[in-house]
């Protein structure tokens, strides 16, 4: 179904030219010698994928600024750059050359020289009746100096969804980038996510992925800290329920001198959720006073959980700082017992530990109301 | 009288295993103000968390009744939306939620109407200042980083924002220098009225210099071997509790 043939049809349906063509068919080169993986630790086995077909539901929140250029994907405009193609990085080759090659809808994003962006560019993304496969590719290109936060919104509508991203970031030198993914999908829908950061000298890029839903929700994010004194940051949270599984990733490539990582992950786990959560910290050579820092903090709320969590650490330079800490339990019965001694319900006492636990990470997240959504999400699977 | 507010009957607790509280006969009205002495090891705390009802501490026979409702048949935050109160020895630290965020979400718990944002704010910040407590306080995640008398302050300070009608005080005076004792005794004695009740654990006397008390009870080993006025305290602090006459 996802040949040659589709890809041929798709480049002229949509008038993709020189050089989005190009990075199509190269991408499409590479998908066709991959094989789908076989997850283990989640225990699956067999990627089943629905059949191609159009998206036209991709709505652009933003305001017009002078020195911001958002064009869709397909346009003819858009000029990867080549060093995006050459990257390894994502949760499967397969999955993720498959959204290159056949993207159905996408953004690219570029703000101009010491241009600050000062409100979010909203990216909203939903899945239907008629339009149940996604298969968004976006690229932000923050040049030298600049500032934008752009927000990913990803939820559906009563449909067996399909959902498989691809996001790639280049900040040039001082440039500041912050995306927020927003995943929100029902229990009917499969989220897949590739992330990829290319941090230039001086360079910060932020990355907060608020994971609440979904059957299968995966999410690998890589971080290239190319440059002296780049700066990546992953302050992600999640809360799996039902029968969710869940492979989240985290990588940061310190290759700069005194470039710094710092991932902050903190969970919620209900019901039979099982969640992988792989941090990985590579020190590759020439990464000199280079430090990195990995926690995940887990809460489980039945027994019946599992958490796996996996934090690595490669060094190949000696003159580095990396750390990593994680801890998973069960709420603290003392404190439950404070705050249900101060006329808090047992659900709405565990509610505010959850929220607490989550508050580093949504304090740095500018969406207006998410403190009050996640409240509402958390109390419903509480209450289910 | 004034009204019977907590009646306990024969109270029997343990924890791990170990019996505590060997029968604890206990009434308390309304406008009264109770002190509860006694050594290391005699089971003050433990009562006070039976009665609040602390999943670790097993009821082993007896009843207690808060204005005639059976309290060891309820939930904790039950306890509390019927107007039981425990000052806590060591207030657990919660990092993610300020002191205001969560003395609303218990505000509007306990009780059934609910106050605006800005009608809270104006009470946070009224209480606040009864007690010395700086404004900014109210954005500070709960005890985080407080000291321990910040702590013991900001236990009154939910005592007298929830209101309730019976409160404990487990050693709230502990650990604390003779000012901040002086500011928690005062906060005790605007909040106590002819309305509510307090049950006030202490170990020293050093309170009773500022809190007048109706009863000072000895308990010893489980039980409550004395009940007096505050002369019973003044013999204590001269001849410790090995003097208390225990017949």
């Amino acid at each position: 179904m996802y040949n040659k043939t589709l890809l041929d049809k798709i480049i002229i349906q949509s008038k993709i030219k020189e050089p989005g063509q190009e990075s199509r068919r190269r991408s499409f080169e590479r998908y066709e010698k991959e094989i789908y993986p076989i997850w283990q630790r989640l225990k699956i086995k067999k990627t089943t994928l629905p059949d191609y077909q159009k998206y036209n539901n991709q709505k652009t929140l933003m305001y017009r600024q002078e020195g911001l250029h958002v064009v869709p994907i397909h346009s003819q405009e858009v000029l990867f750059p080549s060093e995006l193609l050459e990257k390894s990085y994502g949760p499967s080759i397969k999955h993720r050359t498959l959204t290159e090659a056949f993207s159905n809808t996408g953004t690219y994003i570029s703000v101009d020289e010491s241009i600050e962006i000062t409100e979010p560019i909203i990216i909203q993304m939903s899945l239907d009746q008629n339009n149940p496969l996604l298969l968004d590719h976006h690229v932000i290109h923050a040049m030298k100096d600049s500032h934008v936060v752009v927000v990913l919104d990803y939820r559906d509508e009563n449909v067996d969804g399909f959902h498989n991203g691809v996001l790639n970031i280049i900040a040039e030198e001082g440039a500041d980038i912050q995306v927020i993914k927003l995943q929100n999908f029902s229990k009917r829908s499969t989220h897949i996510f590739s992330g990829l950061a290319l941090v230039k000298r001086d360079g910060k890029v932020t990355f907060n992925s608020i994971d609440l839903g979904s059957t299968l929700a995966v999410t690998d994010f890589s971080t290239y800290l190319q440059e002296d004194n780049s700066e990546g940051i992953v302050e992600s949270i999640y809360l799996g329920d039902g029968k969710i599984k869940m492979d989240l990733s985290y990588n940061m490539y310190h290759e700069g001198r005194r470039s710094e990582s710092n991932i902050l992950v903190k969970g919620a786990l209900l019901h039979e959720a099982h969640k992988v959560f792989r941090g990985n910290l590579f020190f590759n050579k020439g990464a000199k006073r280079a430090s990195g820092s990995e926690q995940e903090y887990v809460i489980l709320l039945n027994d019946t959980v599992k958490s796996d969590s996996i934090p690595a650490l490669m060094c190949q330079e000696d003159d580095v700082q990396g750390e990593h800490a994680a801890s998973a339990g069960q709420v603290d019965e003392n404190k439950l017992f404070y705050l249900m001694s101060r006329g808090l319900t047992e659900k709405e006492a565990k509610q505010l530990m959850i929220m607490a636990s989550f508050a580093p990470v949504i304090d740095q997240i500018p969406i207006e109301g998410l403190q009050e959504m996640l409240e509402k999400e958390i109390s419903t699977r509480l209450s289910s | 009288m004034s009204k019977l507010l907590l009646k306990i009957e024969g109270l029997r607790a343990q924890i791990d295993n170990k019996e505590i509280i060997k029968g604890v006969d206990l009434k308390v009205h309304a406008g009264e103000i109770h002190i509860i002495m006694g050594p290391n090891g005699a089971g003050k705390s433990t009562l006070a968390y039976t009665l609040m009802g602390h999943p670790n501490y097993k009821v082993l026979g007896g009843q207690a009744f808060l204005e005639g409702e059976n309290l060891l048949e309820m939930k904790v935050d039950e306890r509390a939306k019927k107007g039981l109160f425990l000052s806590f020895q060591y207030p657990e630290v919660i990092p993610g939620i300020t002191v205001e965020n969560f003395l609303r979400t218990a505000k509007n718990a306990v009780e059934s109407r609910k106050l605006s944002i800005v009608a809270f704010s104006k009470l946070l910040k009224e209480k606040m200042a009864t007690l010395g407590i700086d404004e900014s306080y109210a954005k500070r995640y709960l005890n985080q980083g407080f000291s321990g008398g910040e702590k013991k302050k900001n236990e009154i300070l939910q005592m007298k924002v929830l209101n309730p009608k019976v409160a404990i005080l487990d050693e709230t005076d502990s650990g604390l220098d003779v000012d901040a004792i002086r500011v928690v005794a005062e906060g005790v004695n605007q909040f106590a009225n002819k309305d509510n009740a307090m049950i006030i654990i202490t170990h020293y006397k050093k309170l009773l210099d500022y809190i007048k008390p109706d009863y000072v009870h000895i308990l010893k080993d489980g039980q409550i071997i004395q009940t007096g006025d505050i002369g019973l305290a003044a013999t204590i602090d001269e001849e410790g509790f090995a003097g208390v006459n225990t017949n």
